[in-house]
């Protein structure tokens, strides 16, 4: 299904792009995971943002959104059992699960105010993502000669679906490319978790982030 | 009407293969650290796992295609009665080689016995929860089952992790780890995560 996703995603951008003034934003900032599945596990992660607006039109316009987020948090406990008599028969490790986020959205911007001074206020909805999250777990202090850990967690890589839905609040400069503060919130993947089950669930990140959006290609009027 | 037979046949075509694809499940996830044998987990997976002389073995999946019956082969847990002051509690699996390419095996089950008074009875079993053994003055023998030979015995061990009602409360997680040495024959890295039944610890 994928196949047939990215043309068809480049197909609606460079058709909006013919006659248009594209803009970048590249933004960063902070997120927290707000998936309530996730007990035992807080995350929290530094996003990198790209977003591409083939059209400069205020009112709204179609926008390519990429996000790469780097985990920070992720702290849980295992319990690990041993036979040797003369060591303790049970320990318990920290556990670390650190989530790698790599996500690839089409989204559109909905105009809702623009303010005297030019600045802009948008709402930002992207029904169609594809987001990849790449589980990496590690037990500290880990004697894996002697003990064995009780429903260990393990590494998973998942790929599926995400929606997304924000606000943007562009605040215009003096040289006609704007502040860009945005706040996203994505659900989790469209997916099971499979058969072997964890202790952390998908992530569903809500995003801050703060960045610098500019025009390229400017028109000569 | 030929439409509706067309449409009869695919729901019927849908029906068995929904119902082929639900076998009983396998449950056997691999431990990365221990290539061959399944994580110790206590999800009653009814799985038993462990290396002989390095060599991964794993109790046997036995299904009946034909009513949908079957899995993972049980672990049998009983009182043996003796003429001796002590009766003998044993726990025992089939074992096969956890290897496709290979399926030759000198082994076919596993016994691990440990003697109790003649009161033993399922309570007493279920007080065993976290428990280590050997523990004076239980001890812990450890058979193999071999093909057309006698079964060597050793010293064994057993680590009960989970012995406990499950929240059904109507069965119980018997999970945990064991290990031994029989004349040089190494058993180690097992682990056992099993759904007992009340009818499977009726002493």
């Amino acid at each position: 299904m994928y196949k047939y996703l990215i043309p068809f995603i480049f197909c609606i951008i460079f058709s909006l792009a013919l006659k248009a003034q594209p803009s970048l934003t590249f933004a960063t900032g902070i997120a927290a995971d707000i998936n309530s599945a996730n007990t035992n596990e807080t995350f929290s992660h530094i996003p990198f943002t790209l977003i591409w607006k083939p059209s400069s039109r205020p009112k709204s316009s179609f926008f390519f959104k990429i996000d790469y987020a780097i985990p920070v948090s992720g702290n849980n406990v295992g319990d690990a059992y041993t036979l040797n008599p003369s060591l303790p028969a049970m320990v318990t490790l920290p556990e670390t699960v650190r989530p790698y986020l790599f996500t690839v959205s089409l989204g559109l911007h909905i105009h809702l105010y623009t303010s005297e001074n030019k600045s802009i206020f948008f709402l930002d909805i992207l029904p169609v993502g594809i987001c990849s999250q790449n589980f990496k777990v590690t037990y500290k202090n880990y004697d894996k000669v002697n003990y064995e850990v009780l429903n260990p967690d393990v590494d998973l890589k998942n790929s599926g679906y995400v929606a997304a839905i924000g606000v943007e609040y562009l605040m215009h400069m003096s040289n006609n490319n704007s502040l860009a503060i945005m706040l996203h919130a994505q659900s989790p993947l469209a997916a099971g978790i499979g058969d072997y089950d964890m202790t952390y669930r998908y992530v569903a990140p809500l995003q801050l982030t703060v960045g610098y959006n500019f025009f390229y290609n400017k028109k000569r009027k | 009407m030929k439409k509706r037979l067309i449409l009869y046949k695919l729901v019927i075509c849908v029906t068995v293969i929904s119902l082929s694809g639900c076998k009983p499940p396998r449950n056997f996830f691999e431990d990365t650290d221990d290539p061959g044998l399944s994580r110790l987990t206590s999800r009653e997976y009814n799985i038993v796992t462990a290396y002989i002389n390095d060599s991964a073995y794993i109790n046997p999946y036995n299904y009946n295609a034909t009513n949908n019956s079957g899995g993972n082969s049980p672990v049998i847990i009983k009182v043996i009665h003796t003429n001796s002051t002590m009766d003998t509690l044993t726990i025992a699996w089939q074992i096969v080689p956890n290897d496709t390419a290979n399926n030759i095996s000198w082994y076919s089950n596993i016994t691990l016995s440990m003697p109790v008074p003649k009161s033993f009875s399922a309570s007493d079993f279920l007080m065993w929860n976290g428990k280590r053994f050997p523990q004076d003055p239980t001890t812990v023998t450890i058979q193999l089952g071999q093909y057309g030979s006698a079964t060597p015995t050793g010293d064994g061990s057993i680590y009960f992790i989970k012995l406990s009602p499950d929240t059904t409360y109507q069965t119980y997680i018997f999970s945990g780890l064991f290990a031994g040495n029989i004349d040089g024959i190494q058993i180690t890295k097992g682990r056992f995560d099993f759904k007992l039944s009340q009818s499977d610890i009726t002493f």
